[in-house]
């Protein structure tokens, strides 16, 4: 069972877009119509710590670098701009660089993986990529773009991550060299596109053909040092695709997770990629788990756990009132005995539910 | 609930009903997700604000899946466990039944213990008047004594190898009742007494069919009938019931207790209990009669509560794999009296087990709401002990495999959590490369508390060889202190996590800031660094600029004045810190008692024409005009054309006399 641990009023005076923990968990930032991001402490209830203004549209997406660069947070707008913003404490900030070589709308930003250096990868709407390299040096910020790396725009974009395969694991000596930058990237041409830096220039390395409708969101998975990589897209088609490789990454075969009732919005990874979580036009988050045998199951398939908006309320209720509600209405007659007690209720299940599938019962 | 619907987590948030319930949620770090309102905005949608705008709250939430672990008293547990599950691994694949029955028996002593001080906890003031602690400590002890009664049973039936399993199964099934023999309890003290309860023969039914037959017969002992045929008989009965013992001939006994069976029905058919109908109920339960049996089950609330004592008077000598049918054949029974009851997992769960269906079994109990506690301990054992190997080979399940991803799933949890890294580390280690790798995705992301945590972190990173996770922890550090300005704690993190653009970057600003304010930041800490200096260049101009700047305090001038020569011969001189550097001479050339060489002067006045002179140039512009920008500034003087100025001068005047000095000696 899923529980709610906490509601923050970002007091943003439109919808927020998108929301990002930062490295560790402890700051949480959210961008929104309004044109604003805010900065949160995500463990306490508490107003703002500090409001960025910069842009002057809806703020899409904002990304945060890895610690070791410093607080450093990226925010993608309607406005054409990428603004990356430094603090020295999480109340004050200050814009560290600015990009706006942008013909339209910039729709998300991604940093690389810290072993490159600070490097921001953004995608537009004007169907380019740039990769923005920060010399901590020196300050300064050198910029590469991808122009026509979608045509009518680019919706998504992630990093491959930088741990390769070990070595120890995978004796084969065509192992991907963990220095070579990739990305994957997805648009309005229905295409998915890995692309590699190859000596100072960006090449399309892939083109993963076999969504029907606009990609609207890429994620490629952490690596856990199997000898292969994953990537999640997710389509207006209503499909979820799972794309994986072997560890040079030279041959792509694709599943289809689910077809989902509605287009599906976005897609996340967690931690270790283990689950992922998938939302979309049927207004329901899903999580999907890879068990031991590598299918695909839905979270919970038997009790199990998606996340809803409610329809009916009117109100704003307070979630833990309606689970007691609920349990208060399945616990008569089952306390008095501890051993006897346990219901389905009880039994509702965690995250990571079985992983036995449902295909090993019935053989 | 049903097992098929699938159960969600509702929120209602005013926002996204209003637009038309939509929501959109993302994982984020330490396995949250990020709820919140949604509106499909696409680029070329009007750059206007929502109609929605400005009417509810924007409201973010942020949900985790549900763990039991957040309870404190539940910390000794997993400690125990992790060391318990420790134990178990160094004992391997090899080890007698012995020792795995003392890993069994030892989790589930950590399992009574927990919920003996949970039930201690609950009863404290502090939980009665904290209403969701409460409630969450009950549910809590509900599912651990759930965990621990199944893996009794487990043990029962699967590990102790027993011949006969009805005497280890009544005692299982009485511990797991015990409100009955509580109540006996009272019957003892209260002596003669006790046949005035209202309750008396319900109690005396009840032990009769748990099996409790010693109870059974002290209570009647001290009835005040005792001396009456009818109780005499019934106690001749009851002592007499042939009791198997392990090793006895299986043959004998069963014509011994035929033979007692048919003479105590005699009994009862020759009307000797007439006088007291409710001790000769008691005996034709002992007989087994169907009939009062079946009043009995009506009377149950668990279905295998019954079910040892049944056995022990139809079937003494069980085999455990003849309970699969007797299991099968009760619980039909249980449930066709009991029509309107449905059976819980809890039920299904015992049955599985009872029935030898392990593979339902395992699926279920990972239902069980304790973060896959009591799923990933038993099947590790199971693996370990290898009793069931061939279970697992018929049935297509890989065992191995299986138990690897719980494992690795439990062991993320903890690393993922709060204060429970360190028990996840040793989970994740069996795991192997994957484990590995988890841990190498999960370290880094544990927030640095202290420094002392962070050494902690970086030594379990050290031990299995995760140089790239230590070192990152090193950088952050580096780049939080100096964000501090801590700067003497950055260089050394930085020194450490062997980043060369790193420690340079600290470097530079340590001598920047010299040469703007003459102040040297973190002076112990820049001498300590003796050779680890060379990991930078940079770090190495600072350590040495740093010997000269103490040399010069101590007026160990001629020294002073050997080591700076080298520092201007080095080439290592950032550009930014040849004002400073050639400045730091003029004293010492205009000193009144000559301390440079003619040799020497010669060479500073060469490094300031051929360092500084165009260095200078290369930051004035065509027009003359100095970059504003320019690096190049020392606190001794205002503007570094001065430095020229004075330079030659003092080149000049000490060369004269040098030049002087070194003529007249060598006369």
């Amino acid at each position: 069972m899923v529980s709610l641990l906490q509601e923050i009023d970002t007091e943003h005076e439109d919808m927020v877009h998108h929301a990002a923990l930062d490295f560790y968990g402890l700051l949480l930032a959210t961008c929104s119509s309004d044109g604003s991001v805010r900065i949160f402490h995500s463990r306490k209830n508490n107003k703002a710590l500090a409001e960025l203004k910069g842009h002057q549209g809806p703020v899409w997406q904002v990304a945060w670098a890895h610690p070791k660069f410093g607080n450093i947070l990226a925010s993608c707008s309607y406005d054409r701009k990428v603004i990356v913003w430094k603090s020295t404490t999480p109340r004050d900030w200050t814009k560290l660089y600015e990009y706006s070589n942008h013909d339209s709308s910039v729709n998300s930003v991604d940093f690389a993986p810290h072993e490159y250096g600070l490097v921001l990868a953004c995608a537009s709407s004007d169907g380019s990529i740039s990769v923005l390299t920060c010399n901590t040096e020196y300050g300064t910020w050198d910029a590469k773009k991808i122009p026509n790396a979608h045509t009518i725009g680019v919706n998504a974009i992630s990093w491959c991550p930088a741990q390769a395969p070990d070595p120890a694991f995978d004796q084969r000596a065509t192992s991907r060299n963990p220095a070579i930058k990739r990305l994957v990237s997805g648009g309005c041409d229905n295409l998915v596109k890995i692309w590699r830096e190859d000596n100072d220039r960006w090449v399309e390395e892939e083109r993963l053909e076999a969504h029907s409708d606009w990609v609207r969101d890429v994620a490629w998975a952490p690596s856990i040092g199997l000898p292969r990589s994953q990537i999640a897209t997710a389509s207006q088609d209503r499909h979820v695709i799972i794309w994986s490789s072997n560890a040079d990454l030279t041959e792509w075969t694709s599943s289809v997770l689910h077809t989902f009732d509605d287009a599906v919005w976005s897609i996340s990874w967690s931690t270790t990629g283990n689950i992922l979580a998938v939302t979309g036009g049927d207004n329901n988050v899903t999580l999907w788990k890879e068990n031991s045998e590598g299918q695909w199951i839905r979270i919970n398939y038997e009790s199990g756990t998606t996340i809803q908006a409610k329809p009916q309320q009117p109100h704003h209720p307070h979630l833990s009132q309606q689970q007691q509600l609920q349990q208060q209405q399945e616990q008569p007659g089952q306390q008095q005995q501890p051993n006897a007690a346990l219901s389905d209720s009880e039994h509702s299940s965690n995250l990571s539910n079985s992983n036995l599938s449902n295909s090993q019962l019935s053989n | 609930m049903n097992d098929n619907t699938v159960s969600t987590f509702e929120l209602g948030d005013a926002l996204a009903i209003r637009c038309g319930n939509t929501l959109t949620g993302v994982f984020v770090p330490g396995s949250k997700i990020a709820l919140s309102a949604y509106r499909h905005v696409k680029w070329n949608s009007r750059d206007a604000p929502t109609e929605t705008a400005g009417q509810d709250p924007v409201l973010i939430y942020l949900a985790q899946e549900t763990t039991l672990f957040e309870e404190p008293v539940l910390r000794s547990l997993l400690a125990e466990s992790n060391v318990t599950f420790a134990t178990l691994q160094e004992l391997g694949q090899k080890a007698s039944r012995a020792e795995y029955l003392g890993v069994s028996h030892a989790y589930r002593s950590l399992v009574r213990a927990c919920l003996e001080r949970l039930d201690h906890a609950k009863k404290t003031p502090e939980v009665q008047s904290d209403e969701d602690r409460l409630q969450r400590i009950t549910e809590t002890i509900i599912v651990f004594y759930a965990a621990e009664c199944l893996w009794h049973l487990f043990e029962i039936l699967y590990m102790q190898q027993n011949q006969h399993v009805v005497p280890q199964l009544l005692d299982w099934a009485r511990f797991y009742a015990p409100q009955i023999e509580d109540r006996a309890t009272d019957f003892l003290l209260m002596a003669e007494g006790a046949s005035e309860n209202d309750d008396y023969w319900d109690v005396l039914k009840s032990l009769v069919m748990v099996g409790a037959l010693d109870v059974t017969r002290a209570i009647l002992v001290q009835n005040r009938k005792a001396s009456q045929p009818a109780f005499k008989a019934a106690e001749l009965i009851l002592t007499s019931m042939p009791v198997y013992q392990e090793g006895f001939p299986l043959k004998k006994f069963h014509s011994q207790w035929e033979h007692w069976h048919v003479d105590a029905e005699r009994k009862i058919r020759a009307n000797t209990f007439g006088s007291e109908p409710e001790l000769e109920e008691l005996l034709q339960l002992v007989t087994g009669n169907n009939e009062k049996w079946d009043a009995g089950i009506q009377e149950s609330s668990e279905w295998y509560e019954f079910l040892p004592g049944y056995l022990l008077y139809t079937k003494p000598t069980c085999k455990p794999f003849e309970l699969k049918i007797a299991a099968a054949n009760w619980l039909n029974r249980w449930t066709l009296l009991h029509p309107d009851r449905q059976l819980n997992n809890m039920d299904r769960m015992i049955s599985q087990l009872m029935e030898h269906d392990l593979r339902l079994f395992i699926y279920d109990t990972q239902k069980i709401n304790d973060t896959h506690w009591l799923t990933t301990h038993l099947i590790d054992l199971i693996y370990h002990c290898g009793e069931l190997k061939s279970y697992f080979e018929q049935n297509n399940i890989d065992l191995p495999a299986l138990r690897h991803s719980m494992i690795y799933e439990y062991g993320s949890y903890l690393m993922s959590t709060r204060s429970l890294w360190q028990l996840g580390v040793d989970y994740l280690d069996c795991c192997k490369q994957e484990g590995k790798a988890a841990m190498e995705l999960l370290l880094p992301r544990i927030p640095l508390r202290s420094d002392r945590h962070a050494l902690k972190l970086m030594s379990v990173a050290r031990q299995r060889g995760l140089v790239d996770v230590e070192q990152e922890i090193c950088k952050v550090l580096s780049r939080q202190s100096f964000d501090d300005r801590r700067y003497g704690s950055a260089l050394e993190w930085a020194i450490r996590s062997k980043d060369v653009l790193l420690v340079t970057g600290i470097a530079d600003f340590i001598l920047m800031n010299y040469s703007k304010t003459g102040n040297m930041l973190c002076p112990d800490v820049i001498v300590s660094i003796g050779s680890r200096m060379f990991i930078s260049p940079r770090l190495v101009f600072l350590s040495k600029y740093f010997e000269f700047y103490k040399l010069y305090r101590n007026r160990d001038f001629l020294s002073a004045v050997e080591l700076l020569v080298n520092l201007l011969d080095s080439k290592i001189t950032p550009d930014y810190f040849w004002p400073s550097l050639l400045i730091d001479t003029v004293p010492l050339l205009e000193s009144n008692d000559p301390k440079i060489f003619s040799k020497e002067t010669v060479a500073i006045l060469h490094h300031l024409e051929t360092e500084l002179v165009p260095i200078i140039e290369r930051n004035t512009d065509k027009l003359g005009n100095k970059n504003a920008e320019s690096v190049l500034k020392d606190y001794r003087v205002e503007n570094v054309d001065e430095i020229l100025n004075i330079m030659r001068l003092a080149c000049a005047r000490n060369l004269a006399r040098a030049l002087v000095i070194e003529h007249t000696h060598s006369i």
